[in-house]
């Protein structure tokens, strides 16, 4: 009798056991999982490389109308229309549709998606005859400062219409 | 005896409601962890759609635009033509999806659920193609990029 009576506590003690554990595991999970970074690609981190694109192609079709273009390096500056105009950035202060930069009043839907990105453009001599432009793409996230860049090899003079020496990466 | 076997009884039921508590608490965080794993998996299918969708368009337009010498574009079609002035292919916006014929007229769908879709150059730029597209489920976010037309020989 004694023996069956430990028998039947020591099951219902494993059973206590496991139910405790899988409560409190509940928590552990949680924190492992916020320790691990994100690796998933968000709409941020998307949106930012399309913006990207859009600052290359538009430095490569100036290019190809003139071979000698040399994109300066500028800061980090807004895309969008909010107070200056002198602040927003040389590749997004003119589109044929809106007669101008992206405002508000025009396009509410694209202007809040891509209010809060900025870019920014480098150009570093590399020899002679090679230049790099690195493209960045900057947005806040949790507080953080986030970047998602592009970077291409041109030659002077002329340009190259492979897309071999595309890079692009973030950080 | 029988107040022992009494005892016996008494103790195994209330262990038995025990067990049963126990089992149901187990039960009901299990359920719990599926239903969340579930919903986690359920929701990922969608923004990968969307940008599946959006990545057949980068690629489709970035392989055109390498052998597209100019453009001619309209409020929901473009047409890109190579260096001899020959249409290379088209794009056209049609009840909602997103289409593309290539030189021999076959028709691919290549994206689905349209909101609003526009098309344009620059006068300062003609050779670069800005391409904005709003999807009809507002959630997502919209596509806004361009394509430099690059002009080059020995397209497909």
């Amino acid at each position: 009798m004694n023996n069956k009576n430990k028998k039947a506590v020591s099951l219902i003690e494993i059973l206590l056991i496991l139910a405790i554990l899988s409560i409190a595991i509940v928590p552990f999970v949680h924190i492992i999982s916020l320790s691990i970074p994100v690796d998933s690609h968000t709409d941020d981190e998307y949106m930012a490389t399309l913006l990207a694109q859009h600052v290359m192609e538009t430095i490569i079709a100036k290019r190809i109308k003139n071979p000698t273009f040399l994109p300066s390096v500028s800061e980090s500056k807004p895309i969008v229309f909010n107070n200056e105009k002198d602040k927003i950035s040389e590749y997004f202060d003119y589109f044929e549709e809106f007669k101008g930069p992206i405002t508000k009043k025009q396009d509410s839907q694209l202007y809040w998606a891509i209010d809060k990105f900025k870019c920014k453009v480098d150009t570093y001599l590399l020899d002679s005859n090679l230049f790099k432009v690195v493209v960045y793409i900057i947005y806040q996230k949790d507080g953080r400062e986030m970047k998602v860049y592009l970077e291409r090899l041109f030659p002077y003079n002329n340009y190259l219409g492979d897309n071999n020496m595309d890079d692009e990466g973030e950080n | 005896m029988t107040t022992n076997t009494g005892e016996i009884k008494n103790k195994f039921s209330y262990e038995k409601l025990f067990l049963l508590i126990i089992i149901l608490v187990m039960l009901v965080l299990v359920v719990k962890c599926s239903i969340t794993c579930y919903n986690n998996y359920a929701s990922e299918p969608d923004l990968k759609n969307t940008i599946f969708a959006y990545n057949n368009i980068i690629s489709k337009l970035r392989f055109d635009c390498r052998y597209a010498n100019s453009a001619k574009v309209a409020s929901n079609s473009l047409v890109l033509y190579d260096k001899n002035s020959k249409i290379l292919c088209q794009y056209e916006l049609k009840e909602g999806n997103l289409s593309r014929l290539d030189k021999n007229n076959n028709a691919s769908t290549i994206f689905k659920n349209i909101e609003s879709l526009s098309f344009y150059t620059g006068k300062d730029l003609p050779n670069l193609v800005t391409v904005r597209i709003y999807p009809a489920d507002r959630k997502e976010i919209p596509f806004f990029t361009s394509f430099a037309l690059r002009g080059l020989e020995n397209g497909k």
